[in-house]
């Protein structure tokens, strides 16, 4: 009879674990999908902010009878971000041209 | 008046067509870096030496390179543009073109290939009379203005060909041009090093369209690689721009 009440008691505590933990689980799928449902919203709000201003910056890799010309062209909500953002792109091709010749 | 013009040309000529051509021919002139795209002009002066069949044409800039005045670009024109060696005896034309590295590379190219169409307008430039023709070359429209009276079939850069020396040449879009301003009896040139180019065989022009390809491609990868525009809506573009059409 021991035995037996032992078993049950280990068996109902496994079951009682079991259920618990099947009863959280929608619980965090549920989570899972406001997750995601306010990423679709926070994407859909990045689209929708205007972009404003675009700014191109150009620079040149000057051979004499031969030329490369890099532009960036960089759009952003303000003038100022976009200038920051081709500079900083044409910064980093340049010193690619300059990785390549020295 | 211009038949007198032709007649006179014509004398002098033939007087003077016994005699071998030597001398050194100074020019000036201006190159638009940027082709036509924008203005990006810079003088230059042009020194054709010629001894007898053989001649050097280089091009040299006046003034102080601008671009070192801008951060936005990377200067890398040699000493020398435009640097020609023709020898009308082997019929070659030798020319020159600095690698990233500043390094001058060599190519042969087809001796005077344009298709000149000569017309009878006449000017006098340097008080020599000339004579206009025009050409189409490399994918552009060139005008020369040559002297029958100096019966050497030479001119600035590649250019030449014609019945007397090009005094003045330029291209449809005004982006090169080389005007004669004055002349000495120097000819003296070392051209041994192009002598040996010549005899131990060197590649042309397609060779020399395959190396500059080769250097455009080896930037694209690089930009390409390094580039992270995804995020930051930027877009990087690399254009490639030669002043002789490249297929």
């Amino acid at each position: 009879m021991k035995k037996v009440s032992v078993v049950t008691l280990m068996l109902m505590m496994m079951f009682s674990a079991t259920y618990a933990a099947g009863s959280t689980k929608p619980e965090f799928s549920n989570v899972k999908n406001v997750i995601a449902k306010v990423k679709t919203q926070y994407l859909q709000v990045q689209e929708i902010v205007p972009a404003d201003c675009s700014v191109t910056l150009k620079g040149k890799l000057d051979l004499g009878p031969v030329e490369a010309e890099v532009s960036c062209t960089t759009t952003a909500a303000t003038c100022n971000e976009a200038t920051i953002q081709a500079v900083s792109c044409l910064r980093a091709a340049m010193n690619v041209v300059r990785t390549i010749i020295y | 008046m211009k038949n007198l013009f032709i007649l006179l040309a014509s004398f002098v000529v033939l007087s003077a067509d016994a005699q071998e051509v030597k001398g050194t021919w100074y020019y000036q002139g201006k190159f638009n870096g940027s082709f036509g795209r924008s203005d990006n002009y810079r003088e230059y002066w042009g020194r054709l030496i010629i001894n007898g069949e053989k001649s050097l044409f280089t091009m040299k800039e006046e003034s102080q390179h601008h671009a070192a005045l801008q951060d936005n670009t990377i200067d890398l024109r040699s000493d020398s543009l435009f640097t020609v060696y023709k020898d009308h005896s082997s019929n070659s034309l030798l020319f020159e073109y600095s690698d990233l590295n500043q390094r001058p590379h060599y190519f042969a190219d087809t001796l005077f290939p344009m298709e000149w169409t000569t017309t009878e307008e006449q000017k006098m430039i340097g008080g020599i009379p000339c004579l206009k023709a025009v050409t189409r070359f490399k994918g552009r429209g060139y005008t020369a203005w040559y002297a029958p009276t100096i019966t050497i079939a030479e001119g600035p850069w590649k250019l030449g060909g014609l019945p007397g020396l090009i005094l003045e040449a330029y291209d449809d879009d005004d982006n090169w041009q080389m005007t004669f301003v004055s002349t000495n009896s120097d000819h003296y040139f070392d051209d041994s090093y192009f002598e040996s180019k010549i005899t131990k065989g060197i590649e042309g022009f397609p060779a020399f369209a395959g190396f500059v390809k080769k250097l455009f491609a080896r930037l694209e990868a690089s930009f390409n690689s390094s580039n992270d525009c995804i995020g930051c809506q930027t877009k990087s573009v690399l254009k490639f721009h030669t002043w002789e059409k490249i297929d």
